[in-house]
């Protein structure tokens, strides 16, 4: 459509990239957070930072399943499964939950967790109503304030922009290797040029991954066309033969004696030997049909192999197939399923993943701050002689502020209204989750009036500030606080409020920066050497 | 009457609606690529039905992608229609066929 | 702790071996030693950058299994480009004290790990 397909290629780049990147921002951003959605949880639980953290123990595991039976069968006797959850490395607790029979109408009932004190007694059954880190999981692909369906398929529908921007992005950027290290600091929009640059490309095998996965995951959404033509549309008949673990058994309604869970024990081992344990799930109890399944902890291995032992509940029978050798297919869906939630990824290499995903963040907003600049830098004249930037110009000026500015201030204060709101209100998840739209909100608003460097940089130190007092909040608001966790080794606990700080301090950083020289209303002239890339981004324009 | 004077050639023409028109092409008769190759995918691979769905549907994406970049890169937006709609509904005839 | 302490060498030898890219190139050799590489020293240097990175992501893969190996070394590569990125265009002066130093934090990680 343009005169070369290069030319086409950018202004695909440039278009496509714009259209959706404040929704694309909006989850990588609470994308990456849920890379660390337990240690976010655990933070927003201060009832579970004392008394409750314990390691794994292959020596208890008996007594613990005993004790959690007759627990269950005393709490929950009419629940419709239990759950009994096993300390792991980013869940450090014992604890047993049930779900309770569904109201008439609904699919799911209400999930109920007790968590156990390692003392092995004391139960905690009052933790404070909150989302934590599911909230980002979910606003990661759901959205929030509408239906899962509907913003199921805005996301992808952005990701599959996002893919598109990757490709055309690739194409244009025809000096990839050549510049790969180079980033001229201080020099106007050259400098957004190349901060969108490196961190496009340094990351980018992890920003193809990460998209291509994405839609990989919610594919029978987007795709069922396959399910259609090859099982009739039968898509239940797909998921059965895909995971026959998950299929579900309906109770007989014939009351059966339980057996002792615990009795188990000797079995699982004989065919998994001493591999660490993660959960124990109950359903249909006290019924001839009742099943027991045993989830093992996969650690690091990066294939999912989540496939449960499955004993009858009544005469402790296997009834799971025994476990066959996957297919390759099989391999692959999974090792892509994996790879985008990383949910085999240690310490080390979480921290990575986090790392990248801050840099696809930092490509997305530097990609359309750079939009910004460009457009303005072309109508500065007009401006300069009274005339009001273009209607366009202002918008996104406006997103920009709002969602790059505005992200951290609504993570900010979602935090803070988890650990200030009242433990006893109504409704008190949600009011947190408003507190992060209500955020948002009043960014948006103040970009409706001024979106120049002062609004930059309050929001900046606003969030800023923010951050940097969260280790004083937790201390405040909870038992422990950052020396007393440092001490007992709660690494998740220190680790959260150090990376807040460091946050904090970086966005301090780059409100002093947005001061001192790059201005982001007022630009540089771009110089004339090497104004190849200056000209790509033109054009696009 | 504004609608008989209204220039239909000359609004069908311009730079933008060719450009509306490549970006309709390219979301929904790419989709349409994406999902009719996704069932013949499914239908046709060479390995037990489960699998060959799962690939299929894996694959379908990149198909999309690969449509999506054809219709912005032929030279009128007319051939962009063309091309998709000819190839899903060559795929579709080969689904009825096979299946 | 075996696979941390190996994560950080990887890291500490990536970071020698894309310094050492870098390095190859025209401008950022230019800024770090003051004047212009030969034709020879800048191949040697891409080569070497290069061996280096393949014999760190063998190393990776022997120690830590071809898939969380290769996983891994992908976030490590990003992670000491953007080291290397940030050293060049701030301090393109120490980037080969940064490269000694690192390379023999990692070669010491590997002997104590």
């Amino acid at each position: 459509m343009k005169e070369t397909f290069f030319r086409t290629m950018t202004w695909l780049h440039t278009w496509v990239g714009l259209l959706v990147c404040w929704v694309l921002l909006l989850v990588f951003f609470a994308g990456t957070l849920s890379y660390y959605r337990y240690e976010i949880s655990l933070w927003t639980q201060p009832e579970l930072h004392k008394e409750v953290f314990q390691d794994y123990e292959k020596g208890q595991l008996k007594a613990q399943l005993t004790q959690a039976q007759a627990y269950l069968a005393q709490h929950a006797s009419d629940a419709k499964d239990w759950r009994i959850n096993f300390p792991t490395e980013r869940k450090p607790y014992l604890s047993y939950g049930w779900q309770t029979q569904p109201e008439p109408g609904q699919r799911r009932g209400e999930f109920i967790e007790h968590i156990v004190k390692t003392d092995g007694k004391g139960v905690i059954t009052d933790t404070r109503d909150s989302r934590g880190g599911h909230f980002f999981y979910r606003l990661h692909f759901d959205l929030h304030y509408m239906p899962a369906n509907i913003a199921r398929w805005i996301v992808g529908f952005c990701t599959m922009f996002m893919l598109l921007a990757l490709i055309s992005g690739i194409v244009i950027h025809k000096r990839i290797f050549k510049d790969l290290f180079s980033f001229r600091r201080n020099k106007g929009s050259r400098s957004w040029l190349d901060a969108h640059n490196v961190s496009s490309v340094l990351a980018l095998p992890y920003h193809l991954m990460i998209t291509y996965t994405g839609l990989i995951t919610l594919m029978l959404i987007y795709m069922p066309w396959g399910v259609l033509t090859a099982y009739d549309g039968d898509a239940r008949a797909f998921r059965a033969e895909l995971k026959p673990s998950r299929v579900q058994v309906k109770p007989t309604d014939i009351p059966a004696e339980m057996i002792q869970i615990d009795t188990l024990l000797p079995k699982v081992k004989g065919f998994w030997g001493d591999v660490p344990l993660k959960q124990v799930v109950i359903s249909n109890l006290n019924d001839k049909n009742s099943r027991v399944s045993f989830y093992q902890n996969t650690q690091q291995s990066v294939t999912d192999k989540r496939t449960p032992l499955i004993f009858s509940g009544t005469d402790g029978k296997l009834l799971s197939d025994t476990p066959v050798a996957p297919s390759a297919t099989h391999v692959t869906h999974d090792t892509l399923m994996s790879l985008h939630t990383a949910r085999f990824a240690k310490p080390v290499l979480r921290a990575f993943f986090f790392i990248c995903g801050i840099m696809g963040c930092a490509m997305i907003a530097t990609g359309t701050l750079l939009w910004a600049i460009k457009i303005r830098q072309k109508q500065q004249k007009k401006i300069k002689n009274g005339v009001k930037a273009t209607l366009g110009l202002r918008l996104v000026e406006g997103l920009n502020l709002t969602f790059i500015a505005g992200l951290p201030l609504a993570t900010c204060s979602f935090f803070y209204a988890n650990r200030i709101l009242e433990k006893t209100m109504e409704n008190r998840a949600q009011w947190e989750i408003n507190s992060f739209f209500i955020a948002l909100t009043l960014v948006a608003l103040l970009a409706c009036f001024n979106r120049g460097q002062t609004s930059w940089r309050l929001v900046l130190r606003l969030s800023a500030a923010g951050l940097i007092a969260i280790p004083v909040l937790n201390a405040l608001t909870s038992n422990s606080h950052l020396i007393s966790n440092i001490n007992e080794q709660q690494w998740a606990l220190v680790g959260f409020d150090l990376t807040c700080m460091l946050f904090g301090g970086a966005l301090w950083f780059a409100s002093n920066k947005l001061r001192d020289s790059t201005n982001l209303a007022k630009v540089k002239q771009p110089t004339t050497q090497g104004s190849q890339l200056s000209q790509t981004v033109k054009e696009g324009v | 009457m504004a609608f008989v004077n209204f220039k239909w050639r000359e609004q069908l023409s311009k730079p933008s609606f060719d450009i509306f028109s490549r970006s309709l092409a390219a979301i929904f008769g790419g989709y349409l690529v994406a999902a009719t190759a996704c069932g013949l995918l499914a239908l046709a691979l060479p390995l037990p039905v489960a699998e060959s769905v799962l690939t299929a549907m894996m694959l379908s994406f990149a198909l999309y992608a690969i449509a999506a970049l054809w219709a912005f890169s032929v030279k009128r937006s007319r051939q962009a229609w063309r091309d998709l709609l000819c190839i899903s509904t060559i795929f579709y005839l080969l689904i009825l066929l096979l299946g | 702790m075996i696979s941390n302490s190996m994560t950080l060498s990887l890291l500490t030898f990536s970071y020698l071996a894309l310094g050492c890219m870098a390095l190859a190139m025209f401008s950022h050799f230019r800024d770090t030693f003051k004047r212009s590489p030969t034709p020879a020293q800048s191949r040697g240097l891409y080569w070497t950058g290069w061996g280096i990175l393949t014999l760190s992501y063998y190393l990776g893969i022997r120690y830590l299994g071809f898939a969380y190996g290769s996983i891994l070394f992908t976030g490590i590569l990003s992670f000491a480009g953007l080291l290397v990125i940030l050293t060049a265009s701030y301090q393109p002066k120490h980037l080969p004290h940064l490269m000694a130093g690192s390379s023999s934090l990692g070669v010491a990680l590997m002997f104590i790990g």
